[in-house]
């Protein structure tokens, strides 16, 4: 009992000694600084758990769009956009058994936030003590519902809820707005959206450019703090066609800017080709067949197949209490699979948070120093097809268990376990020509008339359009739209044939809403079933287009 | 009769003014790609199958502007244009077509907009967008239609029976406006020094500081020949403020300046004098003891009396809920029969642009339907004398009056403009007074009130719950028999509104303008309410709902920390 009152007392001691020297000179850490000092010295309910740990978190965006159709620009805003938004993350309690963990029936399991701060110093605070003030209530509320639950379901309390971390720093001056590349994105945007303007068959061609930047401002209790800013600009080019068969369907092609922000204009023209070029195919494109068979993912599809069956299962690796269920069905598969294999040895996949781009594009998940303020150590996630490293946090699920710096927050979710920048290597990777061949190799195996390759993978309900059946007689290629993917198991993973060495960079999102950066090259999978959506063809428009 | 008569000249005079035509409507770039648009479709979306029987367009080019400033910072800033297109269609015939109430299921007011690119720089672009939302909206329309059909098959016969739709006339109309031009810049720095104005004031747990101007011009176009430009504009500079009694009652005081000129702006100096009162009001409602239930005499002050009249009174006299079977049709077989108390008379006049030189935020000239705007009395003398109507008749009222309305996603149905109360006999608002305190004496009430202030309200008119309303006062006082005024919070008014309006004993000379936004199934509207103050016979109040949590355990950091390093 002493051992953990002295942590405990330490703990919050160190919170009370924050000095000025520590944290950069500006509004944001001042007003953090301040108060949390205050929150921490003063806010108290008599009766309840004191407040142990606190974590303020702000986040400026400043985004610039522009969006033409058709050679013309879309309505839209004038001037740059700039947003402030403040997070609360506050443990009441001690160390070894706190608030945190435990979902209430009335409240998720979310930081406190607000989404509209001012820009000054009073305005900051203001928000962050009316933010503090809720998350400690709420907090109360856990703590109390929290020990009623452990005491019924006899949980005993051998693991500390909260562990001690060395706590990091990650400071960097904040880049200014590239105000100059914002003037020229609305040209940029008509230029490449007057591309699809004389193709009979497109009902609209548009092009949507934003320019995007967030800095990023952590402080906790414990002395942990960062400070970058990251850019997160890109689009997306849409094309809405009728195809011959009379669907209504919708391209799209998402993009990211370099790092450096400065849009490639020759190849941005490039990709507006490529989804024209595709556009063509989809209007004397065919339906899909039931099939079952090989399947080459691009490493487009790749990065949405490795989402949702890997990184999904790598989140929330400590699963949440529920006041009214068994079950935390947010916490990821794999977490207990640590030693198993998940994944076939063709590929090996490691996450690397401290990495901040990869040929000259960003990475969306960099997070030097975590949401708890712990380093961020570079994880194997998967070797030779087992599963090596789990990303962990200051709330074990083991005894002696130590963070690796992989706690993350959003909106959406309090700090929990999850991957940010996410490397699929292959050991052996191949060329486009020696992928094809090992796909139709594969498929003659199997004596099958065609297998696929899909450009997108399809979230579950959701239909791409974006896919080739080749035959395997020929190699000839035949455009299919209207494809979902209704059975997606993680044992597709392990049916990985071979990997390319095409290798892209991609932004995720996981359903708490963290972003991540999927860096992967085409993929071939042995066995994935495909079948026709059950869209019916659209109603022909009563007069010809203008 | 004297002073109804010097209104009706103020009315005609502010109209002339605001509605000379100053433009050719034949040269306008949105109207003639519309033009042009409509009639390549409509020839063949007559001979569908259902017919599209009439087709419109509403194209608008709007330029906004919204600050909001808080705690001494910027929270938000926005200048924005947005150019979108709404497209009605209608299918079926104007006996029965697609907009008609269902009875089986619910309606559907939404009526999708699109974003449009400038007409003015490209017309294949515009012309584009334009035919793809004209074939989705004339697809949907023979879908409702079809929905229609069935449920006038299967569903119970309507009390009103009267057709959908009656065409519009046919307007030819062109008008530019002066843009409003408001030094934003001079005005942020107002509104930073102001939003300081809270710090050392612990009962403000929230403050908000706004400017929001909205500005542009619709084009209308339609199958039946009409072809429209209209300007619009608003501009509002206000603050609002927000304490936590102990006991969870939420309190709050605001100010608004609605503006359309430099020189209608509040000076600096009023400005912050209002928000000094509205502090010291705050802090007055925080300390004040709670209201009781009870029903006693009381004034409605002249911005809550409009308020009043808008809830209890406006919606219920919007002729579409006189046809549709699903709402109370509180007013609607008392045409010619006393409603209100004959002191009053109530007009909606929207061709008024201002009153007392306030701006009015329900001025229009022509509806959401392309018919011209004109004022409408509702009641004369006490008496019922009209419906606000659209383009969807009702039994005895086949033509609108210029009163279809709606917000950007939605379809029009009658709604209010510039809802006016006018008294035929008025004493001074001290007189007023008087007569309140001899009405406690007289009904041997411990008190009465005076509603100095409402925030809003609601009415309920569907047939599923009782005609009633509830309106929110923010500043409520007692008056006692002795003339003592004391300050009293959580007080809601109550009431059913066939007894309400019949308890009006006197009203006052001193009308005064409520400018807002009214929310109903056409969606949020710019309305305006003009009322004198008045004093019921009777009114109930009941207590105010209030939050489970408690005010914050510690006080706003401004309030103790003033001159700290920032």
């Amino acid at each position: 009992m002493k051992k953990v009152f002295l942590l405990f007392a330490g703990i919050f001691l160190l919170g009370l000694s924050l000095k000025a020297a520590e944290t950069p000179d500006n509004i944001y850490f001042r007003s953090m600084k301040d108060e949390m000092y205050r929150s921490l010295s003063q806010l108290y309910v008599k009766g309840s758990p004191k407040p142990y740990y606190l974590a303020y978190k702000l986040m400026h965006t400043s985004f610039y769009c522009a969006e033409a159709t058709l050679g013309e620009l879309q309505s839209g805003k004038e001037d740059v956009q700039h947003s402030l938004e403040a997070l609360v993350v506050l443990a009441a309690g001690n160390p070894q058994n706190d608030s945190m963990g435990f979902v209430t029936d009335q409240f998720d399991y979310e930081p406190e936030n607000l989404p509209v701060v001012p820009d000054s110093y009073w305005g900051i605070r203001h928000a962050l003590w009316k933010l503090t003030d809720t998350s400690y209530i709420k907090a109360t509320h856990a703590y109390e519902k929290k020990q009623a639950y452990k005491r019924q379901k006899n949980i005993p309390q051998n693991i500390p809820d909260f562990i001690p971390a060395p706590q990091a720093s990650f400071l960097e001056e904040i880049k200014p707005f590239p105000y100059a590349v914002a003037a020229e994105l609305d040209e940029l945007a008509k230029k490449l959206s007057a591309r699809g303007k004389d193709i009979p068959y497109l009902e609209d061609f548009s092009v949507r450019l934003c320019l995007s930047q967030t800095d990023h401002y952590f402080l906790n209790s414990n002395g942990g703090m960062y400070q970058f800013s990251m850019p997160n600009s890109g689009g997306g080019i849409f094309a809405l066609l009728r195809n011959k068969e009379g669907y209504q369907q919708i391209l799209s092609h998402p993009f990211d800017f370099p790092f450096n922000q400065q849009p490639n204009q020759p190849d941005l023209l490039r990709q507006t080709e490529m989804i024209l070029q595709e556009a063509e195919q989809l209007f004397s494109a065919v339906k899909p067949e039931p099939y079952l068979g090989p399947v080459l993912l691009t490493p487009s599809a790749a990065s949405d197949f490795i989402r949702e069956l890997l990184i999904s299962n790598l989140t929330n690796i400590k699963p949440l209490l529920r006041e009214s269920a068994d079950e935390d069905f947010s916490a990821g598969a794999f977490r207990n699979k640590t030693g198993m294999r998940i994944m076939s040895n063709v590929v090996d996949v490691y996450d690397r948070p401290r990495q901040r781009q990869y040929k000259g594009f960003p990475l969306a998940g960099f997070q030097p120093v975590d949401d708890e303020g712990v380093s961020a150590e570079e994880l194997t996630v998967v070797s030779s097809g087992k599963l090596h490293q789990l990303p962990l946090s200051r709330r074990p699920v083991e005894p002696k268990q130590a963070s690796n710096g992989h706690a993350r927050m959003t909106i959406n979710m309090l700090p929990r376990e999850a991957l940010s920048n996410v490397f699929v290597q292959p050991k052996k990777p191949l060329s486009e020509q020696e992928l094809e061949a090992k796909l139709l190799e594969r498929c003659r195996e199997l004596e099958l008339e065609y297998c696929y390759i899909l450009k997108q993978f399809p979230s579950l309900g959701e239909t791409v359009n974006v896919a080739q059946k080749i035959y395997t007689k020929d190699g000839r290629k035949e455009s299919v739209f209207g494809i979902k993917i209704d059975e997606r198991t993680t044992r597709s993973l392990r049916d990985i044939l071979a990997a390319g060495q095409d290798e892209k960079v991609f932004s995720a999102y996981d359903y708490d809403g963290r972003t991540y950066a999927i860096i992967t090259p085409s993929l071939l999978v042995d066995e994935i079933e495909i079948l026709p959506d059950d869209k019916k063809a659209d109603r022909a428009p009563f007069i010809p287009k203008p | 009769m004297k002073q109804l008569f010097s209104i009706l000249i103020f009315f005609f005079a502010a109209t002339v003014s605001f509605s000379q035509e100053n433009c050719d409507i034949s040269t306008q770039i949105p109207i003639q790609l519309l033009e042009k648009e409509l009639k390549r479709g409509f020839k063949v979306f007559k001979k569908q199958k259902p017919p599209i029987y009439y087709l419109s367009y509403t194209y608008t080019d709007e330029q906004t502007f919204d600050l909001q400033v808080t705690q001494g910072g910027v929270s938000w800033e926005q200048a924005a244009q947005q150019r979108f297109l709404k497209v009605t269609a209608r299918a079926g015939s104007p006996e029965m077509d697609n907009t008609r109430s269902l009875k089986s299921d619910n309606d559907n007011f939404f009526l999708k907009t699109a974003s449009v690119p400038d007409p003015a720089a490209g017309a294949k672009a515009f012309q584009t967008a334009v035919w793809r939302l004209t074939q989705e909206t004339a697809q949907h329309a023979q879908e409702d239609f079809s929905r229609v059909q069935v449920d006038s098959l299967t569903s119970s016969k309507r009390s009103d029976d009267s057709d959908d739709f009656v065409f519009p006339d046919k307007s030819l109309y062109c008008r530019e406006s002066e843009p409003v031009l408001l030094n934003t810049d001079r005005l942020k720095k107002i509104l930073l020094a102001a939003s300081e104005q809270v710090y050392g004031h612990p009962t403000i747990l929230n403050s908000s500081f706004s400017l929001s101007i909205r500005q542009g011009s619709r084009y209308f176009v339609d199958s039946r020949g009409s072809r429209l430009k209209t300007p619009f504009a608003y501009a509002r500079i206000g603050y609002e403020l927000m304490g936590k009694t102990a006991d969870g009652l939420i309190i709050s005081r605001s100010g608004a300046y609605d503006v359309l000129k430099e020189s209608e702006l509040p000076s600096e100096e009023k400005f912050l004098a209002d928000l000094k009162k509205s502090i010291t009001e705050l802090e007055m409602l925080s300390k004040a003891p709670e209201a009781e239930p009870i029903t006693a005499p009381a004034i409605l002050k002249n911005r809550a009396m409009a308020v009043f009249v808008h809830e209890v009174l406006g919606h219920r006299v919007e002729g579409h809920r006189q046809k549709d079977d699903s709402f109370g049709k509180t007013f609607t077989d008392k045409l010619g029969k006393q409603v209100l108390s004959p002191i009053l008379s109530i007009i909606d006049d929207a061709t008024l642009p201002y009153f007392n030189g306030v701006p009015l935020r329900g001025f229009y000239e022509y509806d959401d339907e392309g018919v011209k705007a004109r004022p409408v009395t509702l009641v004369e003398n006490g008496i019922l004398k009209n419906f606000l109507m659209s383009s969807s008749p009702i039994k005895n009222f086949p033509k609108s009056n210029g009163h279809g309305r709606s917000s950007k996603n939605y379809r029009p149905v009658a709604r209010m403009g510039n809802t006016r109360v006018v008294a035929s006999e008025t004493v001074s608002y001290e007189q007023l007074e008087k007569m309140l305190l001899e009405e406690i004496k007289r009904q041997n009430k411990p008190y009465g009130f005076i509603i100095e202030d409402l925030s809003g309200g609601f009415t309920q008119t569907g047939t599923y719950a009782p005609q009633a309303f509830k309106l929110q006062p923010t500043l409520v006082y007692r008056m006692y028999p002795d003339g003592r005024k004391e300050v009293v919070r959580g007080a809601d008014m109550v009431g059913t509104p066939l007894i309400s309006f019949n308890k009006v004993l006197a009203a006052a000379d001193d009308d005064a303008v409520f400018n807002g936004t009214c929310g109903a199934e056409s969606g949020w509207v710019p309305v305006s309410a003009i009322a004198p103050s008045v004093l019921l016979e009777s009114l109930e109040i009941e207590k105010t709902e209030k939050s489970f949590l408690k005010p914050p355990v510690l006080p706003p950091p401004s309030n103790l920390e003033k001159g700290a390093k920032k």
